[in-house]
């Protein structure tokens, strides 16, 4: 059950500043190993708005525990819908929503 | 393979481009230990001029659990990565930059010990990095 | 550059004077504004001052990393107000910081609760505390408010150094620094006066093998290291808690949020001693007279630091 990213999304004067704080242990094949655990981190994310990608990244897996993305964007996106998408080792997906302020 | 066919065919739809299915040798594997191969892996070369990168991270990590980056450039790049040479695979992100996109990143990665962080933007067919030190302790008094 | 130490220390002497307009914490008043006059002259500039405060600096530490003409303001960073070295991650990291999620379990300990509700009407209390309860003629701190609020409802009292503890003082801390206010603790009785007194010389007492004080690292020592870390100083270290420490939350974000008393036994035990147990007198009187020395400043918790 994937918890909720976190998100902050503000427009000023054309340009979109989007903060993210996503919930995931992001165990790397080392820390899985000595942890006893199976390994498994957020390997890609993609942020959307109005179905137009406005941010993609393949991530490995020495991304922070809850890792925090910070990404910009142009256009006038003020009151739009930010839909973020991660996508883990395993195959799961989280998808949260966030309105552009 | 290199980086300049999936590029090529970045669409603006909802299916991104997922370098760990097109290049998984540059993330896991024998390739991708040192920042070299891993780069080779990528871009098919490992040769950067330095400059036009602006690459910010702490000169002291306070905790090598998380290392806050910032990777910003204003050329007009198509992909924007990161590796560092202090973990045992060392490409840790590649960005695909979108229409619209605007290179400034932010991110938060995981360093196992002292180690350098680079980071790499493609523009056209020439490769402009950045690269700079982090020193990582394990400290913090008090339990 | 004189003048900004007199100046600033009329103004940090007006300020509570209109405070604490009685005469029992005369002497407590005389050493506050004492440790923060030579607090800010410390760092005023190190590179300069060196023979005064840091005989033993490197040229690179004083030169490079030390950072002059820290403000009174700035005090509550902890170490982060002097440090350049820490300022990026500390800056970075509080874009968004780890806590947050930690704050709003604290919002719904307090929602699902009534007795905390009954206990704290007003939750923005974060810099009342610790306080002397003129009645019991004894030190009250949040922990053991916060546990006697629930023991004598019924419920199960809280573990005081981590987990819901620190989950709902941080919402109260959060709620206190949203509504700025600033710490103001009380010295009202002679009684109090000499809690305060008692909590002074513990802190200033050197114990263990290593024969440390708290004083040694954390007034004389400001701004120092030891091997590598930048000691933080007595000026403004209770406005930041609870404290969300990277070290503590790096398995388990749960787990990095810790009550004062939880980071003060770690340092009791840095010492080599054992330290006071968490609601003892001897916690709670050094608990506030610390507070104490943070008064006038803005209540600034939860915050990351390493």
């Amino acid at each position: 059950m994937a918890k909720k990213t976190r998100i902050k999304a503000k427009e000023k004067k054309g340009i979109t500043t989007v903060k993210a704080l996503s919930k995931h242990a992001m165990l790397s094949y080392a820390e899985a190993k000595s942890q006893k655990k199976e390994a498994n981190f957020i390997t890609s994310i993609v942020a959307t708005v109005d179905d137009k990608v406005v941010y993609e990244v393949s991530t490995s897996q020495f991304l922070s525990k809850d890792p925090f993305m910070q990404f910009k964007f142009k256009g006038a996106n003020k009151g739009k819908t930010l839909v973020f998408t991660w996508t883990d080792l395993k195959g799961t997906k989280r998808t949260d929503k966030a309105k552009i302020k | 393979m290199g980086l300049g066919a999936a590029a090529v065919m970045l669409p603006s739809t909802l299916s991104a481009v997922n370098f760990r299915e097109t290049n998984k040798s540059a993330f896991e594997g024998p390739k991708s230990h040192t920042v070299d191969d891993a780069m080779k892996e990528l871009y098919g070369t490992s040769k950067t001029t330095v400059g036009k990168v602006k690459l910010k991270a702490p000169d002291i990590a306070e905790n090598g659990a998380v290392v806050p980056l910032q990777v910003s450039s204003d050329l007009a790049g198509k992909t924007v990565a990161i590796f560092q040479d202090a973990n045992p695979e060392s490409l840790v992100a590649v960005y695909t930059v979108p229409a619209d996109g605007i290179i400034d990143y932010k991110l938060r990665i995981k360093m196992a010990k002292t180690g350098t962080v680079t980071a790499v933007v493609q523009d056209g067919t020439t490769l402009f990095s950045a690269s700079k030190m982090v020193k990582v302790t394990a400290g913090g008094c008090g339990g | 550059m004189l003048l900004n130490v007199v100046k600033s220390t009329v103004l940090v002497a007006l300020a509570s004077c209109i405070m604490n307009a009685n005469d029992f914490n005369v002497q407590a008043e005389k050493d506050r504004i004492a440790l923060i006059d030579y607090t800010i002259a410390k760092f005023e500039d190190g590179d300069k001052n060196r023979d005064k405060f840091f005989p033993y600096s490197t040229d690179d530490e004083l030169k490079n990393n030390i950072q002059k003409n820290v403000k009174y303001e700035d005090l509550r960073k902890g170490n982060y107000a002097f440090n350049k070295q820490g300022q990026y991650s500390y800056n970075e990291i509080n874009e968004m910081p780890p806590y947050d999620e930690l704050v709003e379990k604290g919002e719904e300990l307090y929602e699902d609760n009534k007795a905390l509700q009954k206990c704290f009407p007003d939750v923005t209390v974060a810099g009342d505390y610790p306080y002397f309860d003129e009645e019991k003629k004894e030190v009250v701190s949040l922990t053991g408010a916060i546990n006697k609020c629930l023991t004598d409802a019924g419920q199960k009292a809280w573990n005081e150094k981590k987990g819901k503890m620190a989950f709902f003082q941080s919402y109260i801390a959060s709620e206190t620094k949203d509504a700025e206010k600033k710490v103001n603790i009380q010295i009202n009785s002679a009684e109090a006066a000499a809690a305060y007194e008692r909590g002074k010389e513990f802190y200033y007492t050197q114990r263990g093998y290593l024969k440390l004080s708290c004083a040694t690292c954390h007034v004389q020592g400001a701004g120092k290291r030891v091997r590598n870390e930048s000691l933080s100083q007595l000026a403004g270290h209770t406005t930041h808690f609870p404290v969300f420490r990277l070290k503590w939350g790096k398995d388990k974000v749960e787990n990095g949020l810790g009550t004062l008393e939880r980071r003060m036994a770690g340092c009791v035990k840095d010492q080599g001693q054992v330290p006071p147990k968490t609601n003892s007198k001897e916690m709670k009187e050094l608990l506030y007279f610390m507070a104490y020395m943070s008064n006038g400043m803005n209540v600034d918790g939860p915050d990351v630091r390493k």
